[in-house]
């Protein structure tokens, strides 16, 4: 009941909305940071409850079980006075019976007496009678009462006995049901504590709509596997993380339990993971053995569909923005694109010459570009599936002369999201292409004239590849980690090639994705973990302890 | 060049005889050096011969001859059956693969160097480096012992890579490489215009006079030396044909490829039909400390199928059984992979693939663990892989070079030849 209260009054503080006069302005919508932040504590509140009331019937069990410890021992106290008083009872039978055998005995050498010495006087014959009789009788409750004493103590030892078994027993359970609630006592804590960073976090949200802010990037998540992370997703809606790593397995990790789970599917490493928009009911994996698999994010337990899509490397996934069409592209330099509906191929776009690295489409649908390993984009239009355009990232590739081979290439690829810029990053002044010698690097395309308006590097010398580039979903910045010897993070806006921000990573970073709360960032990473990072000024989201 | 081998030495002796050999055998042509394609093919039918694959910069031997699929040091290949039943090798080696039944696998090497230096010089002369000492590099020791003694032609070339002068060590500058670099046929092979075959014979024969009026009274391992460059570029002059690459035909285009490797293995192959004693075939690059898995995409895509077409010509053309072929390198790559998504150097686990002449096609001999950090049977190292290569030729490992009247053991005496795959 008590808890039943507490969540009443928790969703009425989150959900509730000030009274409004009807000349107030309506308020501006409602931004994205500040609906997964109620979502989330509405949902943390729901957990709260049930770990509460889990945690109640634990301490309801602890009290159970010492009641009955207790009543165990009253209970073998009374059996052992029980026990005491059967022994007492049946020693002073055991000593009347005899006191009764030797009065009868008496009164029959009384009578004996009186029928020698008085056999003439009848008054006192019947006198002498009726004692030996009396005596008898006496005799009879005498051994009566015997039996009945030993009867009752034999009664009371098996009853002491049983009350013997039965005080351990109870102790028993005492040790488990005192486990179980600490235990739940101890599960309980931390999400009473999520919950009120929470609702402080939703408090903050409402006075004030949060931006991300890179200069206050915190690590609030670590989920850790057993091998390097190559790519990461969250769900639409926001609830799970998904990694591929350099295994071949799918793995997701639920952001509130910390619960993960593991499921085989492909051959070889995963590349490439994509969520379909818009209702990212639909995740799709590439995998270094050429196939694509259909899942449904909400229960992976196994794939749904499995399409043999490229010879070689599947390397690079994307999904068009209405969900329906999906374009992969790998080692065997043909770009397709499928039916998201029935996995049926709609068309090929041969033309690269070399691996393509990546593909994406335009945030309008119109366009779907695809890069390669010689730094070379191909825009291709969605409607007649011509290619259009040709952009020049070859600032991004180079032929070693000394070790006979072409590196670089364009390992990430993001629109903003107005559609007016194209992101590509990588590598570029190269010094020695097989040590990885080089500067991080993502070339800036004006989407437009189709021209690099910036080549944006990190601002304190680093060596290394940029894996991965994503504009924030506000269009403000982008985002690209990468490295080499160690990890970064680079922060930069779209008018300065010199990154604003940069963050330290443990190491070096694979792939990127946005949390659609817009605030938190998930960063795969070759140390085994995958990490989220939350950029909200002031107050960290708490999500549940990793596992 | 200076000359490092004493006079009255059995390779001075050994020069003497190939001038006069050269000189009875081109007499009638009159330009040392010089022989006819007959003998050339009569050489190649007995002569042994051998050709290296160097893959410089040190293979993976998980992404070729050792992978371990599906572990944490794996990668993202797999690996595909060969013409052997049983046998596995990577999926970037599928034509490769088709050959197997010609070769053979070394899985448990373990040489214990990962310098790039130091490794080269355990392979390609079986010994760890000495200080101040250089052991003869296998195709200079071949060349000494398997190139005919009248033999005009160099015992060793090698195809995309420079004539380094120390390999031959003290057996002398006629078994130092000649280098094709960049798979381009020795500069200056044709006479400079305006001088005619007569003029230029004219010259030699005085060069040859004024060598011989100089050489008395004088130390003669020097003069020697000169004489030997002077007589060496006489017979690559005169057997310039065979370094005329220039026809190809459109299928062994078409089979080869149209790159520089291709175009390298066809190089060898008609050097060994020329009978070249001894061609090593440099492909480059390996050492790939960053993006392992792209590089090695890249670079065994361009090996995979010339180095299979050519190992089918060679038996095809009846020429496998007497022609070893290895496939080496200074070490192999980390099981482990970085940060890069590379791999390192390592040679403490680690394949190499030789096959032909004397090897027991489709044998493997050594194994590792299951992913493949340690060997667990059979280890070798330089030593033994030397004993084999000897033994396949039909040589004795166990003989030593004689120089300055010391002795220095062709192979580690202290190993042997690996057995199991000697036919």
């Amino acid at each position: 009941m008590r808890w039943a209260c507490l969540f009443a009054i928790l969703v009425s503080l989150t959900f509730a909305h000030p009274a409004r006069s009807q000349d107030q302005p309506a308020p501006p919508p409602e931004s994205l940071a500040l609906k997964f932040a109620r979502r989330d504590a509405a949902r943390v509140i729901e957990r709260v409850q049930k770990l509460s009331e889990a945690a109640t019937q634990a301490a309801q069990r602890l009290e159970a079980a010492n009641k009955a410890l207790a009543d165990a021992k009253q209970n073998q106290q009374n059996a052992v006075k029980a026990l005491a008083d059967a022994d007492t009872a049946l020693k002073a039978a055991e000593q009347a019976k005899p006191v009764a055998e030797k009065a009868l005995a008496d009164a029959q050498t009384a009578l004996t007496k009186v029928e020698t010495e008085m056999k003439d006087n009848a008054d006192a014959i019947a006198a002498a009678k009726g004692v030996v009789e009396t005596a008898q009788k006496n005799l009879d409750t005498a051994a009566k009462q015997l039996t009945e004493a030993a009867e009752k103590r034999k009664t009371a030892e098996t009853a002491k006995n049983e009350t013997d078994k039965q005080v351990p027993v109870a102790e028993q359970g005492i040790k488990p049901a005192t486990e179980a609630k600490a235990a739940a006592d101890k599960e309980l804590k931390p999400v009473q504590d999520q919950l009120a960073q929470l609702q402080a976090r939703v408090a903050a949200f409402e006075k004030a709509p949060p931006k991300a802010d890179p200069t206050g990037l915190k690590l609030v998540q670590t989920f850790t596997h057993n091998r390097p992370i190559m790519s990461c997703r969250f769900d639409a809606n926001g609830d799970f993380l998904f990694a591929g790593a350099q295994d071949n397995s799918l793995h997701r990790w639920d952001l509130f339990t910390g619960s993960p789970v593991h499921v085989p599917g492909h051959k070889s490493w995963i590349g490439a993971l994509a969520l379909a928009p818009p209702s990212g009911q639909l995740l799709l994996t590439g995998g270094m053995e050429g196939k694509l698999l259909w899942w449904n994010p909400l229960d992976p337990s196994a794939p749904q569909r499995t399409v043999e899509a490229h010879k070689g490397h599947l390397r690079t996934i994307a999904v068009s923005p209405d969900g329906q069409l999906i374009a992969t592209g790998g080692n065997d330099l043909v770009v397709r694109v499928w039916s998201a509906v029935d996995g049926s191929l709609v068309k090929e776009l041969p033309g690269h010459t070399r691996h393509i690295y990546n593909v994406a489409f335009h945030p309008t649908g119109k366009a779907l570009v695809s890069g390669d390993l010689m730094g070379i984009i191909k825009q291709w239009d969605t409607a007649t599936w011509t290619e259009t355009r040709e952009l020049d990232a070859k600032i991004l590739s180079k032929y070693d002369n000394t070790f006979k081979a072409d590196c670089g290439g364009i390992r990430g690829f993001d629109f903003s999201p107005d559609g007016k810029f194209l992101a590509a990053a990588g590598i570029t002044d190269v010094s020695n292409a097989f040590a990885g010698i080089g500067v991080p690097a993502v070339a800036l395309f004006d989407w437009e004239s189709g021209k690099q308006v910036k080549l944006l590097k990190p601002k304190e010398n680093f060596q290394g590849t940029c894996w991965a580039v994503k504009f924030h979903p506000s269009g403000e910045f982008l985002v690209a980690g990468g490295g080499g010897g160690g990890g970064e993070l680079w922060f930069w806006k779209t008018d300065d090639d010199k990154s604003f921000a940069h963050f330290k990573l443990p190491n070096v970073a694979y792939d990127l994705a946005w949390h659609p709360d817009t605030l938190r960032l998930a960063v795969g990473l070759y140390d085994n973990t995958v990490r989220v990072y939350d950029l909200a000024p002031k107050y960290d989201v708490a999500a549940a302890p990793t596992k | 060049m200076r000359c490092d081998y004493a006079c009255r030495s059995a390779e001075h002796v050994s020069r003497r005889s190939f001038l006069q050999g050269s000189a009875g055998a081109l007499g009638a042509i009159g330009f040392a050096g010089m022989t006819q394609l007959q003998a050339a093919e009569q050489l190649a039918s007995q002569q042994k011969q051998v050709v290296v694959f160097w893959l410089s910069g040190g293979v993976s031997q998980l992404e070729t001859w050792d992978p371990k699929p599906d572990t944490d040091t794996g990668g993202p290949f797999q690996a595909i059956p060969t013409s052997v039943p049983g046998v596995h090798i990577s999926e970037l080696l599928p034509y490769t693969a088709q050959q197997m039944h010609h070769l053979a696998l070394v899985r448990g090497i373990d040489t214990k160097e990962n310098d790039h230096g130091k490794g080269a010089i355990i392979m390609q002369t079986g010994h760890r480096q000495t200080p101040g000492f250089e052991y003869p590099y296998l195709g200079s020791a071949f060349s000494s012992l398997l190139t005919p003694e009248n033999s005009p032609l160099p015992g060793y070339i090698h195809v995309n890579g420079g004539g380094n002068a120390k390999e031959s060590s003290f057996l002398g500058p006629r078994h130092s490489p000649v280098g094709l670099a960049d798979g381009k046929p020795p500069a200056n092979l044709n006479l400079p215009e305006g001088l005619s075959a007569e003029a230029d014979k004219k010259r030699r024969d005085l060069r040859a006079k004024l060598g011989q009026r100089f050489v008395t009274g004088r130390r003669q391992a020097d003069t020697e030396a000169y004489n030997s460059s002077y007589d060496q570029a006489a017979a690559l002059i005169a057997r310039k044909d065979i370094f005329d690459f220039s026809q190809v035909s459109a299928a062994d285009e078409e089979r080869y490829g149209k790159h520089d490797f291709g175009r390298h293995c066809l190089m060898a192959r008609k050097l060994v039909e020329n009978g070249i004693t001894f061609t090593k075939v440099t492909h480059t690059n390996y050492d790939t400390h960053s993006e392992n898995f792209n590089f090695h995409l890249e670079q065994l895509g361009e090996f995979d199928r010339p180095f299979a077409a050519f190992v089918a010509d060679l038996n095809d053309r009846g020429l496998l059984k007497h022609t070893l072929i290895i496939v080496m390198c200074e070490f192999g790559r980390t099981p482990k992979i970085n940060q890069r998504v590379g791999r390192d150097h390592w040679g403490s686990a680690w394949s190499i693939a030789l096959g032909g002449c004397g090897i027991k096609g489709g044998a493997v001999v050594g194994k590792t663990n299951e992913n493949g950090t340690k060997v667990v049977e059979r280890e070798v190292n330089g030593g033994h892989l030397f004993h084999t290569y000897y033994r396949a030729v039909g040589l004795d490992p166990t003989k030593a070079f004689w120089s300055n009247g010391r002795p220095f053991h062709k192979a580690d005496p202290k190993t042997d030849a690996i057995t199991e795959i000697l036919a």
